[in-house]
């Protein structure tokens, strides 16, 4: 177990390395120039001397290939830099907005397992039931609704005709209410995913021997379901929980700037926006490291539940 | 697993059904024993008839809460009165456009307007609701020689933490702006420097003889910020201000809550505490306040005004600001850089139909020059450019820009005549707007291509000089005085000439301008401008669409709430939650 | 793993055996018919603004079957050329994506080596960032134009045809059939076109229905934050994003739009869960199509 966590962060270093470098460089191939941007003000004039000034502080008139070994050098002391706008350390404001992503997507989580499991469970057992097709028939209508559009029909919804919600904000802490509806807006797409998933997975333990022979002792048909078939198929939900983490990031950008959630889909979006190179190089490098810490627990995790599973080193 | 999945559950549905359960308090204004809304002798009398029995008793009249009408509560309402007793202001909800991002410290950026905004800093002067010049912190000026201006300060004030408002603090803060790291500090060049004369005045010499001195102390960059706090580096997190509210928390990108300075110089302040929230979108501006989310909203979008005028709880208000919504031309591209072309393109645009349509009518006024009407310095004698296609298409023949295969088309040096407009789209009005002019120069054969983009690449190829036009949005006078603006943009030894946004070079308006910064006298001085945009709006080297209307959506329970024209205040001390 | 059989031909004909297949492949045909004879069908020009007409409710008039913008223009005839403009980024995407993902994949597997090292090192980084962060990054910084977000969506949606060309190839080789054919005297280039590609056309297909809906989704969705076509032009996400301060007004203007992103990703979704039905389901790697 420990050779084979070691071999997968080891395998990761390169790569690792090349997501470094492709943050890095993408933001230098991009047209603009920080210095001159970030010196301005909404209304306007430059002034060539604190532009000049600012370069020099960056470090941005060093070549490039010098400033990437700073940055790189610096990331590796856990220094992701300062943003150019407030000129305060990146990761102070990625903490911040992390901590604010993190809560909707736990609760999005939560709340599209809540809804999956059970789901996916009786969509399997009562196959090709009119409930199993209307789940179904749902399912594929969540995973193909745009989020944003599903967002906004929600506001509209809970927050004006029903007036029972709030349509948006932040509360003290991110309140219960206020995260309801963005929760569910980023909670749909994941949520049809893993019925999906969960009835597949459901569908092809009930089909296995030891459920038939189970049948055919004459246990009663809830042991048979709850004692072994959903034991089974639960074993995929942990993938599910990694898969559903990218699912819930990628989702973010896009519903937190509908709500005004502050978190680090938008503050990626405001970054590219003012074209805040340092901030965006950290989001992109923070949330790489989340994705990839994700998955390598995952994939441990369910090694570690389901011993039967045997990796290839191929991707 | 399933058992942790049971309780999420289980508590998100009891949660949502306790949300749906909690009733909704109606605040009530104790000591409003009349109801009128506002606390005042007449409750006093009110309260006196109800104790007789001669009048019915209501549950506003019992001011001190206790639950019986009584003459405790007449007591309470003089006090109340009397400002011995804080007013049940409650507590306002309200919607802001934009917020701090990461720093609350009033000296770093735009920041200081945000602050400003929620009653925490004050400056030395400020605009009033009618863009009249009037003292804050200060209690006058004397202007002691061309370059000296000595300032007196108010002897009652103190800061948030106690710690007293004189001259040292005013020396500190603008030295702060006036420090060379400060990325703002170039606009304040003109001061060489601030000393405290005594206690309570300080003297502001100038480089040269600067008439704009005053008011450039009014923008909230130069927010008076507590010593002690400033030394002991918390301000970014912490700040402390003199203003009617004091700090309270703060969600960076989020919300930032005030509560009421019960030591307040200017006297007693209403509300007891706010949030002000900070939503980029507009239709979710206009929903939290239909839905009881917020009390005010600000920019409220054009199409929600007519039904949150139709809703009786609701109403909008509504003022000219000096927000600015004009082209860039790039004047030195042919044919642009002919001035019956610009004509022209200025007589094809209908201003009064961009209004209607982009702005539903309510978003703003059609603009006749650099300033709006409602600005002292405006001049009122412009014509501006009246909707005439007639005319636009003489001009552009004059200048050798005609039909000439027939095809609809203009076409110059025998190609189409075709324009490109770029804009960036960070305010709602923008993209509509251009569409607007786009169909409307199209109509009389102009081939308009639209480029919508960030506003660093709107900045690019304003500075590379690769545009045709460029669609803009400035206040244009965050400070009150005329030559912030006309300075910037069309004195081409002062300007943005330098970073090549401008390329228009006129002596007249250069001499015009620099005149104007330097003569003491108002009415001179006016005269300069005038005449300055009288030759600015002749030769069209930018041309000026509409100012923009603040429309403010507000609950009607909230009273006491003024728009500043110069969107620099907004939380006053007059403001409370009526019912 | 036997070598699969079923060419696109075959595919087709077995359609029939997946209701989903069925329905969304009809409803495919009906979109590509729409976006054909856009100009046909349209009652106006999608992009002409007639300012006299604009916010017309739809169903009321019946010049406009579907009302009008803020700018009087035919959102009928909007939404019909903008069928045209998602299909051609779905098709522009998915086509690039697949040929240089599978070029690269065979390449990788059948040369082994630094190639493949190299190749595959690409491909797990770039599977590192979440996927739309990584697209707003690259179209918000190329700057806005459809242009910007084909490339954005290229440069993530390339990896997963990578992987299964590789994938396939590799088990190939492990069947010692590149082996045998080899010593027989095929040249690569025979072995790759006759062997290895007709072995990987089935799963590519299922992938690339399922590319497209995930393509058209998140195009309309980098459009909606402001990253897409440049007005006037008809584009789903851009006119559900100009019609969102109308929402409470004109509510028509989120609304059908959206109707026409859902409907469109539906489709290729139906169709692409069929297909993979009717292939054997486990072939396929879920991972980069289920979004």
């Amino acid at each position: 177990m420990i050779d084979y966590i070691l071999k997968r962060i080891l395998q990761l270093i390169p790569v690792l390395l090349l997501v470094s470098v492709v943050s890095f460089s993408i933001i230098y191939f991009a047209p603009g120039d920080p210095a001159e941007t970030l010196c301005t003000g909404p209304d306007g004039n430059v002034n060539p001397d604190s532009v000049e000034k600012f370069r020099d502080k960056m470090g941005l008139d060093k070549p490039l290939h010098i400033q990437y070994l700073i940055w790189l050098n610096n990331l590796l002391h856990g220094d992701l830099g300062y943003s150019y706008r407030s000129q305060k350390p990146v990761f102070n404001h990625i903490k911040t907005a992390f901590r604010a992503t993190f809560k909707l997507s736990v609760v999005s989580l939560f709340l599209s397992l809540a809804i999956a499991i059970p789901l996916g469970i009786i969509s399997a057992i009562k196959q090709n039931s009119p409930l199993d097709v209307t789940c179904m028939v749902g399912a594929s209508l969540g995973v193909s609704m745009p989020n944003f559009w599903l967002g906004l029909l929600l506001m509209l919804l809970f927050g004006i005709y029903l007036d029972l919600l709030p349509v948006a904000g932040y509360g003290d802490g991110g309140d219960l209410e206020h995260i309801i509806l963005p929760a569910i807006t980023l909670g749909t797409g994941s949520a049809a995913v893993t019925a999906r998933l969960i009835r597949s997975s459901m569908l092809e333990a009930l089909g296995q021997d030891y459920i038939q022979t189970a049948r055919a002792k004459g246990v009663s048909e809830r042991v048979v379901i709850g004692k072994h078939a959903l034991k089974n198929a639960l074993i995929p939900v942990v993938t599910i929980v990694g898969l559903n983490f990218g699912y819930l990031l990628n989702g973010s950008v896009v519903v937190e700037t509908i709500f005004g959630w502050p978190g680090l889909g938008r503050l990626i979006i405001d970054s590219i926006n003012i074209r805040d190179y340092m901030m965006i190089q950290g989001c992109m490098v923070f949330v790489t490291l989340l994705f990839v810490l994700v998955n390598l627990i995952v994939d441990i995790s369910y090694r570690y539940i389901d011993p039967r599973i045997r990796y290839e080193t191929a991707g | 697993m399933n058992k942790d999945i049971r309780y999420g559950v289980i508590g998100l549905i009891v949660g949502a059904m306790l949300l749906a359960s909690v009733p909704s308090v109606s605040a009530e204004l104790f000591g409003d024993a009349n109801e009128d809304m506002t606390i005042n002798m007449q409750d006093v009398t009110k309260v006196e008839r109800m104790i007789l029995e001669y009048d019915p008793v209501v549950a506003s009249a019992d001011a001190n809460q206790d639950g019986s009408v009584n003459m405790l509560d007449v007591t309470c309402i003089e006090l109340i009165i009397l400002e011995r007793v804080p007013f049940p202001g409650g507590h306002l909800n309200t919607v802001m456009i934009f917020g701090p991002k990461d720093t609350l410290d009033p000296a770093n950026g735009w920041t200081g307007w945000y602050v400003r905004k929620a009653g925490i800093y004050e400056t030395l002067f400020k605009y009033n609701d009618e863009m009249e010049l009037t003292p804050e912190l200060a209690t006058g000026y004397s202007q002691v020689s061309d370059t000296e201006w000595q300032i007196n300060l108010r002897e009652d004030v103190q800061f948030h933490d106690g710690t007293p408002f004189n001259a040292d603090a005013v020396v500190y803060s603008l030295e702060r702006v006036l420090d060379e790291s400060n990325t703002r500090s170039s606009e304040y060049a003109h001061i060489a420097s601030v000393t405290a004369d005594d206690d309570h005045t300080v003297t502001i010499t100038t480089t040269a003889p600067y008439a704009p001195t005053i008011a450039s102390l009014t923008d909230p960059l130069v927010s008076i910020v507590s010593q002690e706090a400033g030394a002991s580096g918390t301000l970014d997190t912490y700040p402390v201000g003199t203003g009617p509210f004091k700090y309270d928390s703060n969600e960076f990108g989020a919300s930032l809550s005030v509560v009421r300075n019960p030591d307040y110089w200017g006297g007693g302040v209403k509300l007891d505490s706010a949030t002000l929230t900070y939503v980029s979108e507009g239709a979710t501006r206009a929903m939290m306040l239909q839905s009881g989310d917020s009390d005010m909203s600000r920019g409220i979008p054009y199409p929600d005004v007519g039904t949150i005028v139709g809703d009786s709880n609701l109403d909008i208000a509504t003022k000219e600001t000096l927000r600015l919504y004009f082209i860039f031309v790039n004047t030195e591209k042919a044919p642009l850089n002919d001035i019956r072309v610009r004509q022209a393109i200025n007589y094809a645009i209908n201003r009064d139909e961009v209004v209607d349509v982009a702005l539903e009518g309510v978003g703003g006024v059609s603009a006749r020059g650099v300033f709006p009407s409602i600005f002292p310095w405006a001049n009122d004698d412009l014509a501006g450019y009246p909707h005439n296609q007639e005319t636009a298409r003489s001009l552009l023949k004059d200048a050798g820009i005609t039909d000439t295969n027939n095809d609809g088309k203009l076409e110059y040096n025998g190609a189409d005549f075709e324009l490109t407009i770029m804009t960036y789209t960070t305010r709602a009005a923008m993209q509509p707007s251009v569409e607007v002019i786009e169909t409307q120069l199209e109509d009389i054969g102009i081939g308009v291509n639209l480029e919508l983009a960030g506003s660093t690449a709107v900045k690019e190829a304003m500075t590379d000089g690769t545009y045709d036009l460029a669609f803009y949005s400035y206040g244009v006078a965050p400070s009150g005085d005329p030559d912030y603006f006309l300075t910037h943009h069309f004195d081409s030894t002062a300007g943005y000439k330098e970073n090549g946004w401008i390329r228009y070079s006129n002596d007249t308006v250069n001499s015009l301008l620099a005149s104007a910064r330097t003569a003491t006298s108002q009415n001179v001085r006016k005269s300069y401008y005038d005449q300055a945009q009288e030759i600015i709006v002749e030769e069209s080297p930018e041309m000026f669409i509409f100012h923009e209307k603040e429309l403010v959506g507000y609950n009607t329970k909230v009273i006491g709430y003024e728009i500043y024209p110069n969107e620099i205040t907004f939380l006053t001390k007059n403001m409370y939650i009526g019912r | 793993m036997k070598p699969q059989d079923s060419g696109f031909m075959h595919l087709v004909t077995r359609l029939e055996e997946s209701r989903s297949a069925t329905i969304g492949a009809t409803i495919i045909l009906l979109i590509c018919l729409s976006a054909v004879f856009a100009p046909q069908l349209s009652p106006n020009s999608p992009t002409k603004a007639c300012l006299a007409d604009r916010l017309i409710s739809p169903f009321t008039e019946q010049k406009y079957p579907l009302g009008t913008d803020h700018l009087g223009r035919c959102i009928l005839s909007r939404l019909l050329y903008g069928a045209r403009i998602s299909l051609a980024i779905g098709i522009v995407v998915v086509g690039i994506s697949a040929t240089v993902g599978i070029v690269l994949g065979v390449v990788a597997g059948y040369r082994g080596g630094l190639i493949d090292t190299t190749i595959m090192r690409f491909v797990d980084a770039t599977l590192s960032f979440p996927s739309i962060f990584l697209a707003v990054v690259i179209a918000g910084l190329l700057g806005r134009g459809l242009a910007s977000v084909a490339i954005a969506l290229i440069a993530i949606e390339w990896t997963s045809y990578a992987r299964v060309a590789r994938g396939s190839v590799l088990s190939l080789k492990e069947q010692g059939f590149v082996e045998s054919a080899r010593s027989l005297g095929a040249r690569d280039s025979y072995i790759m076109t006759r062997h290895i590609l007709p072995n990987i056309v089935a799963p590519v297909i299922v992938m690339a229905t399922l590319g497209m809906a995930y393509v058209i989704l998140s195009a309309a969705a980098l459009s909606f934050l402001g990253f897409g076509s440049q007005p006037p032009t008809a584009e789903w996400g851009a006119m559900l994003n100009a019609g969102r301060v109308y929402i409470r007004t004109e509510p028509h203007l989120t609304i059908l739009p959206g109707l026409a992103i859902m409907i469109a990703v539906l489709a290729f979704n139906l169709l692409g869960d069929g297909l993979r039905d009717i292939l054997d389901p486990r072939q396929i790697d879920q991972n980069g199509n289920s979004a």
